[in-house]
This record gives structure tokens, sequence and C-alpha cells, in this order.
């Protein structure tokens, strides 16, 4: 979507906390986007990444993979016209891209979204998981 | 805590307030990572009534409150992370978790009593109607 958007990795070593500010991103289309909050976590089989994107609906939601680069764009619906009286706070769309190592296995990815959280799982392709190797006595 | 100074602004006590939050814990700082529950609130104003926008991501009904006592209107939100993902499996979290509660001093000419809110896509509006006294009425001029 846009030069100025940044890259993070997801990888399955833990990452080193990095400070950003919530970041707008040009838009060709004209809307304005911010950075989505969000929560990473680990399990055994996957990782699942937790956006907040409220007043976003399903048919908003442009999920996309391209060379394990994952973009996350999610458009708001309906945005009301008037000016508010009082504003801490301007709605926006979001957009957030996400470099994955091959850690994941990036045809079983599945996305919900409910009450403006979107919920990606990522799962670990096999030889990621971790395995009980058997110690023989020798 | 009385939070607003009504005078004739009736939103001037906000900005006031707005800006001793900035000040305190700045809308995008975060420490270490982990970001405190401060839900902003938008107001838009029209002939009808005042409606109160907040955008509270992945909270349910069962989570939240909306009061209105006489002039105070009482909002309060509880979020928290699933219980089964432990600390150490966190690469990231960003997303505000905890309580919070905030009160606001509603202007005079709305009907407290047809207060209504609804959540949707996670984002909460808050409608409360002008009283009937308080509305502009059109005068019907009568030709003589």
């Amino acid at each position: 979507m846009a030069e100025t958007a940044k890259m993070e990795e997801v990888k399955a070593t833990p990452m080193v906390e990095t400070e950003e500010a919530r970041s707008e991103v040009e838009s060709t289309r004209g809307e304005r986007y911010v950075t989505p909050v969000v929560d990473i976590y680990e399990t055994d089989d996957e990782l699942v990444l937790v956006a907040d994107v409220p007043g976003t609906e399903q048919e908003g939601i442009d999920l996309k993979i391209e060379n394990r680069v994952l973009e996350i764009a999610a458009h708001r619906m309906a945005m009301s016209k008037d000016e508010p009286e009082y504003a801490e706070f301007r709605p926006a769309s979001y957009y957030r891209a996400f470099s994955l190592s091959d850690v994941i296995d990036s045809e079983g990815i599945d996305a919900s979204l409910c009450d403006g959280v979107l919920t990606v799982k990522l799962p670990k392709s096999p030889k990621a998981k971790p395995r009980t190797i058997d110690v023989k006595a020798g | 805590m009385d939070i607003f100074n009504w005078t004739l602004d009736p939103w001037s006590g906000m900005r006031q307030f707005r800006r001793e939050l900035e000040g305190a814990f700045g809308r995008f700082s975060r420490a270490a990572g982990v970001r405190r529950l401060t839900p902003p609130l938008n107001v838009n104003q029209d002939e009808e009534g005042v409606t109160i926008t907040a955008e509270l991501p992945g909270t349910k009904d069962s989570d939240l409150s909306v009061e209105v006592e006489n002039d105070k209107l009482r909002l309060k939100v509880k979020r928290a992370r699933p219980e089964d993902i432990k600390e150490e499996q966190y690469h990231r979290r960003e997303r505000p978790m905890g309580e919070f509660s905030r009160e606001l001093r509603l202007p005079a000419g709305l009907d407290a009593e047809k207060v209504a809110a609804d959540l949707k896509n996670g984002v909460l509006m808050i409608h409360l109607p002008k009283a009937e006294a308080a509305r502009a009425r059109k005068i019907a001029v009568a030709a003589k």
C-alpha cells in the first residue's frame, strides 16, 4: 500500500519490543489510516495476532500474504460526516504489515473478526513445532 | 469528581480535562509496551440531542456499564486478556487492558430518562436526547 508502512518481523523466537508511535500511513485511496495496536502470542502450534480495529466489519477487512509479508487492512464503515463538538479521537481505518519467518505455514492462516477485534491465527509449519525426542539408553 | 466546569461553553471543561489527561499519560505514549485502558470520547451534538462515542474493541455488554444520575453520566469498562495465555507467551502486548471509569457532567436540557446506548463493532454510542422543553420549536405564524 505505501512505502512509508513499517514492516515488522513475526518470528517464533522472542522479539525485541520496539517503541512506535501510532503512525499515519499515506494512502492512495484518500482514507486516513492508523496503525492498530496488536497483541502477538505463541502457542505450541501457532502464532496468534490480535488487533484492535473498532468500527470495522468483515466486508471491510483485507488480508493479504505475498512474499511472506502479511498485510492487514481494515476499512472503517460509514463514517459520520458531522464534525464532533468535542473530539478526543479521530476515527480512521487501519493498516499494518508484518514479515513472516518461515516458521509460519502461510497456507493455513485463519482470520476472524468480532466486536472490532481481528484475530489472525498463523499455524507453525510442522518442523517448527516442539517435538519431544526419545533418548535411547546406550 | 467534578471534572467539568460548565460555563457558557459546556465543553470548555472537557478541553481542560483533555489537556490534563494528555499531560498525564499522553495518548500515544507506551510504557514498556503495555498500554493503560483510557478510551477517548467524542461528543456530537445536534437538534435532537447529544451523542457520546467511545471506541471499545472487544467489549461485550457485560463488561460495560453506563449510568446516568441527575446530571452525571458514568461510564465503566472492563477489559482483560484471555486467561489461558501466559505472559511469557507474548511477543507483543500493545492492546490496552484493565478497568476504566469516567464521569461526565452533562449539560442542562437533556432528557436523562431517555438515555440509550448501543455497542456495535466495538464502538459504543450513547444517545441523550434533548428534553422536550429545550428543543427549538417552530412557531406557526398565523396570517391575519
